[in-house]
């Protein structure tokens, strides 16, 4: 038997195995066997949190006890892109219920009630937070993400301006940037961007993240060769091990959309456990430039992971995130009908350039100009610029 | 308020898929079959180890080590978090040890169960609460097999306790399925076998005037013995459908004790003959005894009338079909050996007398409610 029919025979075994081994339980023989790693009791997030949950387990009545734990909570679970600290968080501030909590119980809440994407429930309780305490800037800035997230410019840079005063420059910078990229290209707006970002090497590391982060997205929507840099500049803001999620992923698809295969699988590889860098491997791939059977295999087990993750999110209850849902029927299932279905709920409830792309890519690949309606009606009203969104429409004409 | 004050969340704020692992869900199997509840219960290690902070030395790796020494603690915090009701009384629960089982997104400890209820539930409750305090995002995903159908079910915060009705056995399946158990009934009571064996020995040589009378054609013995086993079956189909309407009720034992009173009847006939010509109507009467004890069978089924008729009738089938399926087994090999003594002797003398023996022990625990221990 040749060596290509054997490595095809494993090939098709192995897909055929369905690729998930279903493990029965055990008892491990051996007591030294390592079941899981976790960070190391002197790890400084770590130290951090059991000292605030151990005050918080003190004093049950202290909103303050309460708050300081859910806020460290969130930012590892950010960081970490582990939904449990969210958990913990959200179990911290249940003492306080309804619009008599606190107003900085309130806000932590809606800041995770945007995590999960309720953001109608998150917009609820921000407006009635600022009506009573106008000048409560994480509320306001909480309320501007939003509008942003949501296709609204307009109403996100009126919170930005609201901003003036209470947070540093460079936040207030990254909070007009990030809603101008909704609107005609302004070089005004990247200006004062990177002038912010020179004058604030003390800023804490989180808002440079960020800002560099709307910094590369800019660059992107105008074609700038210097998105590249601009996200590895950011890139190196944060710990290599840990990467922030949103910006890997950011610079993942800007790789993915510039035919940088190889590279976006590179960037990837080594944070294969993250969600969303699943979605992206698979995608690359699926579009992996020459016949190879090891990546064919890993693509048939992460298909099956990923499907079996959006099983159990169906079986929670909950909705999956529908703008991954679409690119994986997109650009990995090549199933462009169920992507465009996705596509147009997700655009119900998200309008970022990037929701607007993916809608128009499975606008064109079904052939549907009509779904693509709604995508240009809001390009039209809001003016926006993006190569990206103009070279999707020009195909879509096309076809 | 100024600015050196606020530590801004801002990275919290950028949306899209950030989580890395699946939120924490622990998953739970159960099978009621009866009244017996089976089981397996998949917790996600990652949780147990932020409930009750398992890594000991703190050098940010969990072994299995660590778990075995916590296992009573973490056994006994699952047991509590976890009951099942049949029909609001709350059924046993018995774990086994804990195992490790890798899944997608992880180790998890897997907890054996086994529990008992005291009816056949027509309504399972089931009640969980695992770690809703430190995580209100857990969700507790349920798959459960009642009867003949699979559910579904998610235990949140707001939703700690399911209920589920047992659905209604089709006529069909419930035909089968109690075809099955008659089947069943016979080939594993051995009281029924034994008794069985008592009838069946003297088809074809028995005892008279001292001496061993073998008969002269094997279809007359074959009769002889179908006779038996249906008159047999017969009574017991009567009796057990009068128990399962609840027309005839019995103590069960005063049954028990019954059937095994007629089993040394039976084996002592053989070597002392008291009834020989009417041997079927012996059965008969025995038959009425025996399905008498055996009602329980088919209680607390609540399923319609006619469904409950299919059932009884597809268990008397069963019944029958064992019986008659293990005389066509015995009686062509005891017709071919009858006049053969070490059969006459050591078979049917001897095989009496063990069930004679048999019957009287069981007659003894059953009656006076004692328990031997010699086997």
């Amino acid at each position: 038997m040749p060596r290509f029919a054997l490595a095809l025979a494993g090939l098709v075994l192995l897909i055929g195995a369905g690729s998930v081994v279903a493990v029965e339980p055990n008892r491990p023989s051996d007591d030294s066997v390592v079941l899981l790693t976790v960070p190391a009791s002197d790890d400084p997030d770590e130290v951090a949190l059991r000292r605030l949950r151990a005050a918080r387990d003190r004093a049950p009545e202290s909103v303050e006890a309460a708050t300081a734990f859910a806020r460290k909570a969130i930012e590892i679970g950010r960081q970490r892109g582990e939904p449990r600290y969210m958990g913990y968080a959200e179990a911290a501030l249940a003492p306080w219920r309804g619009d008599r909590a606190p107003v900085e119980v309130q806000v932590l809440r809606a800041t995770l009630a945007q995590h999960r994407h309720a953001f109608d429930q998150a917009l609820g309780i921000l407006d009635a937070v600022l009506t009573a305490e106008p000048d409560h800037a994480q509320a306001r800035l909480t309320r501007a993400v939003i509008h942003t997230v949501q296709g609204r410019p307009q109403q996100a840079l009126r919170d930005c301006a609201g901003l003036l005063g209470r947070v540093s420059p460079l936040v207030l910078a990254t909070c007009v940037a990030s809603a101008s990229r909704l609107q005609p290209a302004s070089a005004t707006v990247r200006t004062l961007l990177d002038r912010e970002l020179s004058r604030a090497d003390n800023a804490p590391a989180s808002e440079r993240i960020w800002a560099l982060t709307v910094r590369a997205e800019l660059a992107v929507q105008v074609a700038d060769a210097a998105a590249d840099t601009a996200f590895r500049m950011a890139l190196a803001e944060t710990p290599a091990a840990t990467p922030d999620p949103y910006l890997l992923y950011a610079y993942a698809d800007f790789l993915l959309a510039n035919g940088q295969v190889r590279a976006a699988h590179a960037l990837l590889a080594p944070h294969a456990s993250l969600d969303g860098a699943e979605l992206r491997l698979a995608i690359a791939e699926a579009r992996w430039p020459q016949a190879d059977a090891d990546m064919a295999a890993a693509l048939a087990r992460r298909v099956e992971r990923i499907r079996s993750r959006v099983e159990e999110t169906r079986l929670r209850g909950e909705a999956p995130h529908l703008r991954e849902l679409a690119r994986f029927h997109l650009d990995v299932m090549a199933n462009p009908g169920a992507a465009l279905a996705v596509a147009q709920d997700n655009w119900q409830t998200q309008r970022e350039p990037d929701d607007a792309l993916l809608l128009l890519r499975a606008a064109a690949a079904v052939g549907d100009r009509e779904a693509a309606a709604p995508v240009r009606a809001w390009m039209n009203a809001t003016g926006i610029d993006d190569v990206r969104l103009q070279a999707a429409v020009t195909r879509l004409e096309s076809r | 308020m100024s600015r050196r004050l606020i530590s801004l969340l801002v990275l919290a704020l950028l949306t899209g898929p950030v989580a890395a692992h699946a939120p924490s869900d622990s998953y739970l199997r159960l099978a009621v079959e009866g009244a017996t509840v089976e089981g397996r219960w998949d917790v996600a290690l990652r949780d147990l180890d932020y409930a009750l902070r398992l890594d000991a030395d703190g050098d940010g790796a969990i072994t299995w080590g660590e778990v075995r020494q916590r296992e009573t603690e973490i056994t006994a915090l699952l047991r509590s978090r976890l009951a099942v009701e049949a029909d609001t009384q709350r059924c046993t629960l018995d774990v086994a040890p804990l195992a490790v089982v890798q899944l997608n997104d992880g180790p998890y400890l897997s907890l054996p169960l086994q529990g008992q209820c005291a009816t056949v539930p027509q309504r399972l409750t089931l009640r969980y609460g695992l770690f809703f305090e430190l995580d209100p995002q857990h969700r507790g995903l349920l798959q459960l097999r009642l009867g003949d159908q699979t559910r579904l079910g998610v235990f949140a915060p707001d939703r700690r306790s399911l209920d589920f009705e047992a659905g209604v056995l089709s006529p069909g399946r419930a035909f089968r399925q109690y075809f099955r158990e008659g089947l069943f009934h016979i080939a594993i009571g051995l009281d029924h076998l034994l008794f069985l064996a008592g009838l069946l020995l003297p088809a074809v040589v028995w005892r008279q005037a001292g001496g061993w009378v073998a008969a002269p054609r094997a279809r007359d013995a074959l009769v002889d013995v179908l006779r038996i086993i249906t008159a047999f079956t017969a009574a017991h189909a009567l009796a057990l459908t009068l128990a399962s309407l609840g027309v005839l009720t019995l103590p069960t034992r005063l049954t028990e004790a019954a059937v095994a009173a007629t089993i040394v009847f039976a084996a002592i006939n053989n070597l002392w003959p008291m009834v020989r010509r009417r041997l079927w109507v012996v059965a008969f009467g025995f038959g009425l005894i025996h399905g008498a004890g055996y009602a329980s069978v088919l209680t607390d089924l609540g399923v319609s009338s006619t469904t409950l008729a299919l059932a009884l009738l597809g268990f008397n089938l069963g019944v029958e079909g064992m019986q008659v399926a293990a005389a066509a087994v015995f009686v062509p090999l005891a017709f071919l050996l009858r006049h053969r003594p070490f059969y006459q002797w050591g078979v049917v003398a001897l095989g009496s007398a063990v069930v004679a023996a048999l019957g009287g022990v069981w007659f003894v625990e059953r009656a006076f409610n004692l328990r031997f221990t010699f086997f």
